[in-house]
């Protein structure tokens, strides 16, 4: 168990992890006021659950799967599926390049929750399916068939040059 | 291989503009989080103490009867009472009115108007930095500020109760390391000083405690808890075996205490006179974060998984079911019992309140963002 830390401590620990954790916020939720808020909100859980942080080493990974965890409650909500529709592919006429990042970002804001949160926790934090299955609360079946649904989704939008056709699960 | 698709996905966050962490606001959550954990060992484990001596009512200092509060009118107070209170950013919304205090924490109900506890730091966030401001925002929407020796180095919201205009709060006695636990009624600022044998060692500790009329609850040196009648100074036993505790009176108010009893069932007892009031079992899911005693202690909110939230009566068991995706975490309560939140709970949307008896719920036609702030009363906490 790590040393308890001070709250002079905690705030540097927050000063640290927080740009990254942001930005996996971001990249699973596509808005900055959530992202803020998820990143906040995780850290909070993670600051009362300290105790549970096995060396200071560890403790940006554990903060990292409080926020997939704390993510992946908010997805569970009905509010956020009703408020969040994902089942709709974009115009299959939209000129996207896609090697860009607005491609990415479009392609992103076409899967499901769940599938885009295993999509960032895999190919950003390249995290393993295990991991993610960890993070997320879900199986590894689960990971693995999420994947491969949203980089079939995700192909279609950017080409097999970003998403190639041989990847699904074998991203370990 | 997907090289190309985590370039992209890294180009895409290097590109963000990251705002500023809010190490304040986290450190507050944080700890709000943190005080009801630790009461809830506290109070799970803590042996049964009673203890007399040593305890004797102290002076009545800070009479300030040139400077009392004026009571709000029956409409501000009526609307109090049953819309509450509640914050967006730094508005205060009671009642009818709405007025701007900065850097809203925590909010808690008094009968003369709802607290609101405000984390400052004077340097870098760190408990010897502290220094907190806590005001009361009266029904009819003016702002007090309150005043009062080593409220300021309090490192959470004082102790209050829905029903009474006295807060209670232990602070390090002048020139002494022992501590004292001081009642202030805040009509007209009289300060009584209950002494204690207790030293007070983690002054940042303070602030723990909880009232309910005549009787504060608060964290002793050793972390167990002290029950105590403010006005004569007497020591109370407190029954601390029930169960697996995940909630009690709340961190700032002290009327019952909510265990969980596993297997869904979830049990009400009095703080005060050890009395089972309530027992039932709800079949929630894996995700629900627990249930919510209200602070006038009348109703208990237990999630039903996706059906919504069971909203018990307390006294009579009967409940009412809110359908829907409502979560308990993300309402709060009025003075009267009302549950208020927003009607959805992530993206902007309605504030609304819902009757806890008939199960009603009314829009107030106010929108905000997922920050709301709400009294949320004494929340349970995941086993």
């Amino acid at each position: 168990m790590a040393r308890t830390l001070t709250d002079e401590e905690f705030a540097e620990f927050v000063h640290a992890v927080w740009p990254a954790l942001y930005r996996t916020a971001y990249l699973m939720l596509g808005e900055h006021q959530l992202a803020e808020d998820l990143v906040q909100t995780s850290l909070a859980k993670t600051y009362a659950s300290w105790r549970k942080v096995k060396e200071p080493a560890a403790a940006p990974a554990y903060a990292r799967v409080v926020l997939a965890n704390t993510a992946a409650s908010w997805f569970r909500r009905r509010s956020w599926r009703n408020e969040h529709p994902t089942e709709v592919l974009p115009d299959a006429g939209r000129d996207l390049d896609p090697s860009t990042r607005p491609a990415v970002e479009t392609a992103l804001a076409t899967l499901a929750p769940r599938q885009r949160a295993v999509v960032v926790l895999r190919y950003y934090d390249d995290l393993s399916v295990r991991e993610v299955a960890h993070a997320l609360g879900i199986s590894e079946g689960t990971v693995k068939s999420q994947t491969s649904d949203a980089l079939a989704r995700m192909r279609a939008l950017l080409g097999d040059d970003v998403v190639p056709s041989t990847e699904g699960a074998h991203h370990d | 291989m997907t090289e190309r698709l985590s370039s992209l996905l890294h180009d895409e966050a290097t590109a963000l503009a990251v705002p500023p962490p809010a190490a304040d606001r986290v450190l507050a959550q944080g700890r709000a989080l943190q005080r009801r954990r630790r009461t809830t060992l506290a109070v799970a484990f803590a042996a049964v103490v009673v203890l007399v001596a040593g305890v004797t009512v102290g002076a009545v200092v800070g009479d300030r009867s040139d400077d009392q509060l004026q009571p709000a009118g029956p409409a501000d107070q009526k609307a109090y009472v049953e819309k509450g209170a509640w914050a967006t950013g730094d508005e205060v919304h009671i009642g009818n009115h709405v007025v701007t205090v900065p850097h809203v924490g925590l909010l808690s109900y008094t009968s003369v108007g709802v607290l609101v506890w405000s984390p400052r730091f004077t340097k870098k966030p760190a408990p010897d930095n502290i220094r907190s401001v806590t005001i009361l925002v009266t029904p009819d929407g003016k702002t007090h500020p309150i005043d009062h020796p080593g409220i300021t180095r309090l490192g959470a919201a004082p102790a209050s109760d829905p029903t009474s205009p006295y807060i209670a709060y232990t602070r390090q006695s002048a020139g002494s390391k022992a501590s004292e636990l001081v009642v202030i009624n805040l009509l007209t600022g009289r300060e009584q000083v209950v002494s204690t044998p207790a030293a007070q060692r983690d002054e940042y500790r303070i602030g723990q405690a909880a009232l309910d009329g005549d009787v504060v609850i608060y964290t002793g040196t050793e972390d167990e808890r002290v029950q105590v009648d403010w006005r004569t100074g007497r020591q109370l036993p407190l029954n601390d075996s029930h169960g697996m505790i995940i909630a009690r009176g709340g961190y700032q108010q002290g009327r019952g205490l909510a265990s969980y009893m596993g297997e869904g069932r979830w049990e009400v007892w009095s703080a005060v006179d050890d009395e089972l009031l309530l027992s039932v079992t709800v079949r929630s899911a894996a995700y629900d974060v627990g249930a919510s005693l209200s602070p006038n202690g009348k109703y208990l909110a237990v999630p039903n998984g996706r059906k919504g939230i069971r909203v018990y009566r307390v006294d009579t068991g009967d409940f009412v079911l809110l359908g829907g995706d409502r979560d308990v975490s993300e309402y709060g309560w009025t003075p009267d019992g009302h549950l208020v939140g927003k009607k959805y709970l992530q993206q902007r949307s309605e504030v609304e309140t819902c009757d806890p008896d008939t199960g009603k719920c009314t829009g107030t036609g106010i929108e905000v963002t997922p920050q709301v702030r709400l009294v949320q009363g004494a929340q349970g906490l995941p086993v």
